[in-house]
């Protein structure tokens, strides 16, 4: 297993999909650090104006609205926004690493290019689970590498241009495991599946028809009856916010200081239910390995 | 496998998809050391045969013996666009546990584009590629599927000299292939397959052994005074392109003894090859031959 390992990752770490994939994750985070960098400001006190302004206004009009609603906080909130936003950016790398890791196994399926790994059924299955293995722990590293770096730059932010009091370190760490764990699990799934389809398009177009149903028609369908996709528990389970759990932080003179909560571990559910769709498709695409090979 | 001069033995082997039985009930033997070939037409099983061989597809009856693992290269074999042929020769040596990948024999001339990506691989380099893979995993056993498509005539002579090369290092070959003349060429035992089944198998010689004769062209220095001189002879000749033609009846020592002493024999060719002959009598499609015995 250790050599079919070594020419599994030799061969995917050459391979192109990969490298770009993993420079876009690294474009997509920056962009984010430098969104969040242009949009907040550590100027409060035009703020301040700005909100008891909007207040004397609503007032003349015989509204009474206390300044502390029409407060907006200029500054980035890092305990508030980071791991929010470290979220939505693993969830954006999880998508990222389920299309590339079916497009380069799946176009290797189509193409037959995937016999010069393995032929005879009996011998498919080692290579199979190694190159699961392989996309697994690369993407998993890609993940943690491109959210700790995108965690090191919110960080950034919120000392010059914002808030970063209320941050426990495990929050930090947290955040960044369970992103990465959540990105190589998604890497996992889309080799496995395109070993199963033995097909890169099919995935895609399974992909793409589950974010438009599974993510966008059915939650806004079921909006009221407290639907959670699948996509928004795993970005919760990203974040992990203990509710029983609030954090003591200050917001300095301002009239609203939004509550934040503390991080937890993540939801032991969460962590099972990932780990059986590993397993589960993993060992789907060994038997699919298995199957006849007609093309 | 009892006789140690068999490489690989098939034994009732059957293949179906789909409730189609695509091979049936094959048996026969390939030597060690041969280059053996396999005929067929379109459909004739000849593809599944070497996927069952290569383990891609389930026997549904009999079994296979070899002598040692088969490689079996399927045509049209394509690589990452993106890998150097270093790097895809490199994987396979860490496939195969870090055996020495400088094990590429020189004969099959992969030095030269090693540095190649697999996108601009030509189809004879991937041919060579192929079959450099193969050699690493220390096979002796190699089957090549259509080798020839794709092929100009100069990457065709290469693959010639390649089979040679295998067969002198004591390689066993099999060759499908729709590339009559090529085979001629290169193969010593012939295998037959009309749809599915066996229906001529051993040395060319013997399956060859009750085929019409041919017929024959000869190239001279005046064609047309060669049929001519023929026909006073009261032998039946007809000029062409490729010289005057006598039928497969008429004696070829008589031919050249009414020509030779009034025009220069250039080349004498047969109208249509031995292993044209073997195929239209054992392995082509039931149809065309059911024509071939109406017209006969």
């Amino acid at each position: 297993m250790r050599s079919t390992l070594s020419a599994e990752w030799f061969w995917t770490r050459r391979r192109r999909a990969l490298r770009a994939a993993a420079l876009l994750v690294m474009v997509l985070v920056c962009a984010v650090v430098v969104a969040r960098w242009l949009s907040t400001d550590a100027d409060v006190t035009s703020a301040i104006a700005e909100a008891e302004q909007l207040a004397a206004d609503a007032a003349a009009n015989g509204v009474d609205i206390p300044t502390s609603a029409t407060y907006v906080e200029p500054r980035y909130q890092l305990a508030l926004q980071m791991p929010s936003d470290s979220a939505g950016l693993a969830a954006a790398l999880m998508l990222v690493g389920l299309v590339t890791a079916s497009m380069s196994v799946g176009g290797e399926w189509r193409t037959g290019i995937v016999r010069l790994t393995f032929e005879p059924a009996s011998s498919r299955v080692r290579p199979t689970l190694a190159r699961l293995v392989v996309w697994w722990s690369a993407w998993t590293i890609i993940g943690l590498v491109t959210l700790g770096t995108g965690v090191a730059g919110l960080t950034v932010v919120g000392s010059h241009r914002g808030l970063s009091g209320g941050v426990e370190l495990g929050a930090w760490a947290g955040v960044i495991l369970r992103g990465g764990f959540v990105v190589g699990a998604g890497a996992l799934v889309g080799a496995a599946l395109a070993t199963a389809l033995r097909s890169d398009a099919a995935v895609v177009a399974l992909v793409l028809g589950y974010v438009l149903v599974g993510e966008i028609v059915l939650p806004a369908l079921l909006a009221t009856s407290g639907y959670a996709s699948p996509g928004m528990l795993l970005v919760d389970f990203v974040v992990s916010n203990d509710i029983a759990r609030p954090v003591v932080m200050s917001c300095g003179e301002v009239p609203r200081c939004e509550i934040v909560y503390a991080s937890s571990a993540g939801s032991p559910a969460v962590y099972a239910v990932v780990v059986m769709t590993m397993l589960g498709m993993s060992a789907l695409a060994a038997w699919r390995s298995r199957t006849s090979i007609w093309r | 496998m009892k006789n140690p001069d068999v490489a690989l033995a098939f034994d009732d082997v059957s293949i179906e998809r789909r409730r189609h039985r695509l091979v049936r009930g094959v048996s026969f033997d390939v030597q060690r050391g041969s280059v053996h070939a396999l005929l067929g037409h379109n459909g004739a099983g000849k593809t599944t045969l070497m996927r069952g061989l290569a383990g891609l597809v389930p026997l549904r009856t009999g079994r296979i013996f070899s002598a040692e693992v088969p490689v079996v290269l399927f045509g049209g074999g394509r690589y990452p666009a993106d890998l150097t042929v270093r790097s895809i020769i490199e994987h396979r040596a860490r496939m195969l546990g870090g055996v020495d990948s400088s094990r590429v024999p020189a004969d099959l001339g992969v030095d030269e584009f090693l540095e190649t990506r697999g996108a601009a691989l030509s189809t004879g380099m991937s041919q060579r590629l192929a079959i450099a893979l193969a050699l690493m995993s220390g096979s002796r056993l190699f089957v090549l599927d259509e080798p020839t498509a794709g092929l100009d005539p100069q990457g065709v002579e290469q693959l010639r000299g390649v089979i040679q090369a295998l067969s002198r290092m004591g390689s066993t070959v099999v060759v499908c292939s729709h590339d009559l003349a090529e085979l001629e060429l290169v193969c010593g035992f012939v295998t037959c397959l009309r749809r599915g089944r066996v229906t001529a198998h051993g040395t060319v010689a013997h399956v060859s052994d009750d085929l019409p004769r041919a017929g024959h062209f000869l190239r001279t220095s005046d064609d047309g005074r060669t049929v001519d001189l023929l026909r006073a002879c009261a032998i039946a000749s007809e000029a062409g392109a490729r010289g005057a033609h006598i039928g497969a009846d008429v004696s070829l020592t008589a031919a050249l003894a009414a020509v030779s002493t009034h025009v220069d024999v250039h080349e004498i060719t047969v109208d249509t090859g031995l292993f044209t002959r073997i195929y239209d009598a054992h392995a082509s499609a039931p149809a065309r031959q059911r024509r071939r015995e109406r017209t006969a």
